[in-house]
């Protein structure tokens, strides 16, 4: 059987897991979903948003789509030094044994509990911002909610310690999670959210993230996306995000492992002096190792800020694969828009497919991006050696200083150092 | 200890050197000297072994050992060190982090042990002192923003780190304030010693007031066609170098 008949057949037995939960708003907007799946199916190549990403290794792996993953009690922290709230989800399922909140003034909590609930949030947010109608992977995340991060932080709180969610696959089957997130900032709250994904599946693993972020008035956001998943997971998410009027948004995402990763980012302006970041850093190394990132900035009111800024290392016989789209809608005057990716391309079988799209519609705006791909700089690499480096070692020095000013950007110090050693480690293969 | 013997260099199709001869003895100093585009950066380059040039005939061999076989860092590793007349800028990349690499990495080489860090940052305060670099520059990425005198500077600090059996300064001197020069030359001669010896490329007899060559040659036209002592230096302050062009193509 085809993966998408599969996803679509299961569903009934999917529905019958859910008990008294089938009367609820949310699961309208999964029996809807699953009929846009239905109707989109698994994007191939044709479709212009997939165009350098091919899914056939995803579709061709014989996935049991339901639940599969064992139940692991308990599985090693990340980062330990890092004081954080952390929810830790294994096998797509929250531990309550490995997760631990630290903050008091904020809701952190399994969406699961949420949707149960006659929250208003819930009703007011969740789906509203997914775009499930248009994109297959979302329609099936959102088909298959149950579990994931429900967070709200309330009106000018600033949350102390990062909340970090973790994500870990350990099983010896072939399996399927649909992680969602819903994330609601108020007016004026601060908070720094995490995602670290590390699965270690010996066998096909299938992540399938979506989440959505709302930003209110004055609010300030960071959010970032670290991705060591091993060579077996394929690891596809979107992060859907609104912005209001003078909030800060930004994103980090790091991906220096997993089979075929494909990252986007979404963000909506819907209010006046925004501001948004969004950084990341690839490095594929591996054969059929695919790290794709499609950004999209979508510049609806005047005033704002968007600055992005990829950089991929492109190994061995890796493919990175960049997309980044601003649209500059006729109203948004004054927008300061900004996009840079640049690669290095690091062998002869590596290959990197970047694509910037400018769609500006108003006349009085800032609009930049640039894009370049090239070796390793050769008079560089031979004041390094002239001093005795090897050349191995001169590379890999060289390498990392390429990679250096995204990992700056990180502002939590025992997240940096971890991505820092992270990567040592990575580039040292 | 460093012997070239006819060596011929090209970049793409284009001949540079064109049968250099030259001989520096343990302890020596040799100035080279010649006019822009003769060749002497590529000299300099091709004996550290940047492969952009195509070496197409004689030889190298430093202390016994054919040279032109080996890797850049093989050749640092055996004593050779070029502070380069344009030195690059690294953004991202430590200076200090940078040298206390590149000096484990020659010491491996040589059968030592790894400096510790406690003992590398002793080894930089001391060499920083020589050299008169603020400490606030081993911090920075190397190179990057630096001004042209702190380049040349930071050329000689990382010479004084890797403690070469051979320096070669290429126009180490040029863009570098009297008193920023003054410092180069005493760094250089406190060096000196009867079994580390220096090619220094210059344009300026100055330099050569205060880092006293044995030898001072003229490289034109990818040849080197005159030798002498240190006052062939002032002959070629005063004359310039057209009459040596004469000279040498009435001798061919
Ligand atoms: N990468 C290159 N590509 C093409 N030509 C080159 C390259 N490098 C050097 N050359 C040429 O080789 C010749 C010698 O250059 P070189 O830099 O060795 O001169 P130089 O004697 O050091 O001059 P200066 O006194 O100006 O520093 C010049 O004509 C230069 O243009
Ligand atoms: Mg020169």
């Amino acid at each position: 059987m085809e993966l998408k008949e599969k996803f679509v057949n299961a569903f009934q037995k999917f529905e019958g897991t859910l008990n008294g939960d089938i009367q609820s708003p949310a699961h309208a907007v999964r029996k809807k979903a699953i009929q846009e799946f239905q109707g989109l199916g698994i994007p191939t190549t044709k479709h212009e948003n997939w165009k350098y990403t091919n899914v056939n290794q995803l579709t061709q792996s014989d996935f049991s789509v339901l639940g599969s993953g064992q139940n692991i009690a308990s599985i090693e922290k990340v980062i330990p030094e890092l004081k954080a709230n952390r929810l830790v989800f294994i096998n797509g399922v929250l531990s309550e044994k490995n997760s631990v909140i630290i903050d008091q003034n904020i809701t952190i909590k399994n969406l699961k509990e949420a949707l149960k609930e006659d929250n208003v949030l819930i009703k007011k947010h969740f789906a509203q911002y997914a775009n499930y109608q248009k994109e297959a992977f979302t329609a099936l995340n959102t088909a298959y909610t149950l579990e994931g991060a429900f967070i709200h932080i309330p009106k000018g709180v600033q949350v102390e310690n990062p909340i970090l969610i973790h994500y870990k696959v350990v099983s010896d089957s072939n399996t399927v999670v649909h992680p969602r997130n819903l994330i609601v900032a108020e007016e004026n709250a601060q908070a720094t959210i995490l995602e670290l994904f590390n699965s270690e599946n010996s066998q096909s693993t299938f992540i399938n993230t979506v989440s959505e972020i709302v930003v209110d008035k004055h609010a300030n956001i960071d959010t970032y996306k670290i991705q060591l998943d091993n060579q077996n997971i394929f690891n596809i998410g979107s992060i859907y995000v609104h912005q209001e009027g003078k909030s800060t948004y930004s994103n980090t995402v790091v991906t220096l492992d997993g089979k075929l990763v494909r990252n986007n980012l979404n963000v909506f302006l819907n209010g006046e002096y925004c501001e948004t970041y969004m950084n990341g850093l690839y490095t594929p190394s591996r054969a059929k190792q695919l790290f794709d990132n499609h950004t999209f900035v979508d510049h609806a009111k005047p005033n704002c800020y968007s600055n992005e800024y990829y950089k991929g290392v492109i190994d061995g016989k890796g493919t990175g694969v960049f997309n980044g789209k601003i649209l500059v809608r006729q109203d948004a005057q004054k927008t300061n828009a900004f996009q840079s990716n640049k690669n290095i391309v690091l062998s002869d079988d590596a290959s990197i497919n970047t694509k910037p799209e400018l769609e500006i519609y108003a006349d009085d705006v800032k609009c930049s991006h640039g894009a370049t791909t090239g070796q390793i700089d050769h008079d560089a690499l031979f004041y390094l050696r002239s001093r005795g480096m090897t050349e191995k070692g001169a590379k890999r020095m060289l390498t990392r200083a390429f990679a250096n000013d995204i990992i700056e950007k990180v502002k939590i110090a025992e997240l940096k150092t971890f991505l820092e050693e992270q990567l040592d480690e990575k580039l040292a293969v | 200890m460093l012997k070239i013997e006819g060596l011929k260099a090209r970049i793409e199709e284009k001949e540079i050197l064109k049968g250099v001869n030259l001989e520096v003895k343990p302890g020596e100093v040799h100035a080279i000297m010649g006019p822009n585009g003769s060749g002497k950066s590529t000299l300099a380059s091709v004996l550290a072994g940047k492969d952009t040039f195509e070496v197409t005939g004689g030889t190298v061999t430093f202390n016994g050992k054919d040279m032109l076989g080996m890797e850049p860092e093989e050749r640092a590793h055996e004593g050779i060190f070029l502070a380069f007349q344009y030195p690059v800028e690294i953004p991202g990349v430590n200076t200090a982090n940078f040298l206390k690499t590149a000096l484990n990495e020659k010491r491996e080489a040589n059968g030592q042990d790894p400096l510790s860090a406690a003992d590398f940052l002793k080894l930089m305060k001391e060499k920083m002192e020589l050299v008169e670099m603020d400490k606030a520059f081993i911090n920075r990425a190397l190179n990057e923003g630096f001004s042209g005198g702190e380049k040349k500077r930071n050329e000689m600090l990382q010479m004084a780190v890797l403690e070469p059996t051979l320096g070669i300064l290429d126009e180490t001197d040029s863009g570098l304030d009297i008193d920023a020069l003054k410092i180069v030359a005493n760094a250089v001669n406190k060096m000196r010693n009867a079994n580390r010896s220096f090619v220094v490329i210059t344009h300026y007899q100055r330099l050569l007031d205060y880092i006293v060559p044995d030898v001072v040659h003229v490289l034109q036209g990818g040849k080197i066609v005159k030798s002498g002592g240190k006052e062939l230096a002032l002959e070629l302050e005063e004359k310039g170098y057209d009459w040596l062009k004469k000279s040498s193509e009435l001798t061919v």
